[in-house]
């Protein structure tokens, strides 16, 4: 059955967000108003918009240094988030924590992840808690294609289908880790060829079609919910943007034209272009989603530049627990 | 790729086949690169031992020629074409048409009716031997690939008659009326209450309204299967099966005597279906199917017909020809070793 014109709509407000979030850091990075390193989810929008419109805020994410999109899709607040990547007290994690340890909890959105393959066993443990006390919440972990060549991914993996664990993994194969092509680094082409050898299904759905990406995570999803165990997802996307940042610093590790092959495919045009021809938003519709979003992000870098810089006796808070640090200040 | 001057055999292989969504809504199999990659393998060996000079295999980026014929020593030339780049069926259409014009005697295509409908797309009527590795395989054979490329490489060099181990399979033409897009099909063509194209699986069964069909055999799986259960058309059968499903033919149903019957609609997967009417085909006898919906081409939905928006529909007998390995390692063997014909008749 295709998605109702409610889900459609949700899932193009959800990728329009990330876009206009994303190209906001983007422009504040070049600007030199962002501190730290900004791996930006561009070209990618698909896949997070995709999944997490099957998810409910009980459900838990687990994300990767490329997290805004995720958190975005997950419901993530603007303010908080442009605060934290700012380095602001009312960022999502008190400014300490910047784009790659950015988390929201209340949406089950358990953190970015600076290390690659670290999410993949916090989202399995996720999921472990998640049956052993018997609900029915679902637990996600986005990746990429260099992290399943990390030894917490097989490990994780194995577990999730030795335990038959209410866990779907999502492989964002973008064809690059950092700045080196996928061939170099693995013998497959395929990340989904390695689920069967832990014994669970896998499909991959291309990354660049919303839809494609939403059925795809429904039966997934709907699985786990089931106790049918973990499925396996590989979904073919591209980052528009560098590893880092904007610019490309002038390495020349991909081709304009296989990036311009790709932008071809820019999932949010390709999504108006469905959504138009089957009458559900035409361009006026459009154009109110990306004003509306520009219109919050706006509000939202406001926010965060007036925002104040953490209070210097908050430095040891979050660092340590509570009685450790009671402990260290008596 | 230069053109093949000695017998030459060409093999499709398609990387994506065996990896969609119906891993996930129907359990079907999962097929990794190293299975393509050792049938490629096995099959050039059969291809030049059948008499083939030259192998040309598709380019991918999956790299699955290059990977399959890495170190392998034939008495024969190898080579792999260059990747066409879409990284979609379009690359199996282009290197079907590339190994036409490169004189390519007979292709070995490796996937399931997707892929085989891909190839006889680049070029129709292609000597083949369709090897099921896909999902749906109801146009393709099991066939150990070495086997079958031995019956691809004596096709290709002579060695076995192509008139007597071939046999030439349908094909349905589609055209849609707005666009004038022409595609074929192999098994079967169904309209589906749907406006996208999504992750291509059929996602509802309730959707499907109609189905025109060239192959419906009782043993079936997929969409083919429903008209199998009502009319039965063998391959080999002349014309096809036009079938309206209930749905959104509820006011037909009592003055056509609609009837329910039980399919296998996916591998692992029986359904209950209201059927409303049927028809037999003769070939070019043409359907026309009206949108709102997309059509599907051997069970993945690859069409969006816009409402109104109209597409015609017809089974015609000039598709493949598919080589029978079995009758073709015979033929090559009976000139190969005379006596063996004596000894069998003892």
């Amino acid at each position: 059955m295709d998605p109702s014109p409610e889900v459609l709509l949700d899932l193009h407000r959800r990728m329009v967000r990330i876009r206009h979030f994303e190209e906001a850091a983007g422009r504040l990075a070049e600007q030199n108003r962002l501190p730290g390193f900004l791996h930006l989810y561009v070209g990618e929008e698909a896949v997070a918009a995709g999944v997490c419109a099957n998810l409910d805020d009980d459900d838990q994410i687990s994300s990767t240094h490329r997290g805004h999109g995720h958190l975005v899709a997950k419901g993530g607040d603007y303010g908080g988030m442009m605060a934290e990547l700012m380095g602001k007290a009312t960022g999502y994690c008190g400014g300490k924590g910047g784009s790659m340890h950015i988390c929201d909890l209340d949406l089950g959105m358990l953190g970015a992840n600076g290390i690659v393959g670290g999410g993949v066993p916090i989202a399995v443990g996720a999921g472990f808690a998640n049956k052993y006390r018997g609900s029915d919440r679902v637990s996600v972990v986005f990746f990429g294609d260099g992290a399943s060549n990390i030894g917490a991914f097989h490990e994780a993996a194995n577990m999730a289908a030795a335990l038959s664990l209410p866990v779907l993994f999502v492989c964002e194969n973008n064809e690059y880790g950092e700045f080196t092509p996928r061939d170099r680094t693995m013998a497959i082409t395929d990340v989904v060829d390695r689920a069967a050898g832990y014994g669970m299904p896998g499909a991959i759905v291309d990354g660049m079609d919303v839809i494609a990406v939403w059925e795809a995570a429904n039966e997934a999803v709907g699985r786990a919910r089931r106790g049918e165990g973990p499925s396996f997802i590989e979904a073919k996307t591209y980052r528009f943007y560098n590893h880092h940042g904007v610019q490309t610093l002038g390495m020349k590790y991909r081709s304009d034209d296989e990036l311009e092959q790709w932008k071809q495919r820019d999932p949010i045009e390709l999504f108006e272009d469905r959504l138009a021809a089957a009458g559900v938003l035409d361009a006026a519709g459009a154009q109110a989603a990306h004003d509306a979003a520009e219109a919050d992000i706006e509000a939202a870098i406001a926010f965060a530049e007036e925002s104040p810089l953490p209070d210097p006796d908050s430095l040891l808070v979050d660092v340590y627990t509570q009685a450790a640090y009671a402990g260290v200040t008596s | 790729m230069s053109e093949a001057v000695g017998p030459a055999v060409g093999i499709v292989a398609n990387p994506l086949a065996g990896k969609d969504v119906r891993r996930l809504t129907s359990g079907a199999t999962p097929v990794s690169d190293a299975v393509k990659i050792g049938a490629i393998r096995r099959a050039v060996v059969g291809a030049i031992e059948g008499g083939a000079d030259r192998v040309l295999i598709s380019g991918d980026r999956a790299r699955l020629g290059e990977r399959a014929s890495a170190g392998l020593e034939v008495p024969g030339t190898v080579e792999v074409a260059e990747p066409h780049g879409w990284h979609t069926g379009r690359d199996s259409q282009l290197a079907a048409a590339q190994f036409r014009d490169a004189g390519v005697g007979a292709i070995i295509a490796l996937g399931g009716d997707g892929t085989q409908r891909d190839v006889a797309t680049g070029w129709r009527a292609v000597p083949l031997v369709p090897l099921a590795v896909g999902t749906n395989n109801v146009f393709p054979f099991q066939a150990e690939a070495t086997v079958a490329g031995f019956a691809a490489g004596a096709v290709a060099s002579g060695r076995a008659d192509a008139t007597e181990v071939t046999s030439q399979a349908k094909i349905i033409d589609v055209t849609t009326e707005r666009t004038q897009r022409s595609e074929v099909a192999l098994v079967d063509v169904c309209l589906v209450r749907s406006a996208f194209v999504g992750a291509r699986a059929i996602w509802d069964l309730g959707s499907v309204s109609e189905i025109v069909a060239a192959i419906a055999e009782p043993d079936s799986v997929g969409l083919s299967a429903i008209a199998a259960a009502v009319a039965p058309v063998g391959r080999r059968e002349a014309g096809g099966v036009h079938v309206g499903l209930g749905c959104g033919l509820r006011n037909a149903r009592g003055s056509q005597g609609s009837r329910a019957i039980r399919a296998a609609v996916m591998p692992g997967s029986y359904a209950d279906i209201d059927i409303a009417h049927c028809e037999q085909l003769h070939f070019g006898q043409p359907v026309t199917l009206a949108g709102p919906g997309v059509l599907t081409l051997d069970g993945e939905r690859e069409i969006v017909l816009g409402r109104g928006e109209r597409a015609h529909v017809t089974v015609n007998p000039d598709g493949p020809h598919v080589i029978d390995p079995g009758a073709a390692v015979a033929a090559a063997q009976r000139r190969r070793y005379p006596f063996g014909s004596a000894a069998a008749g003892r």
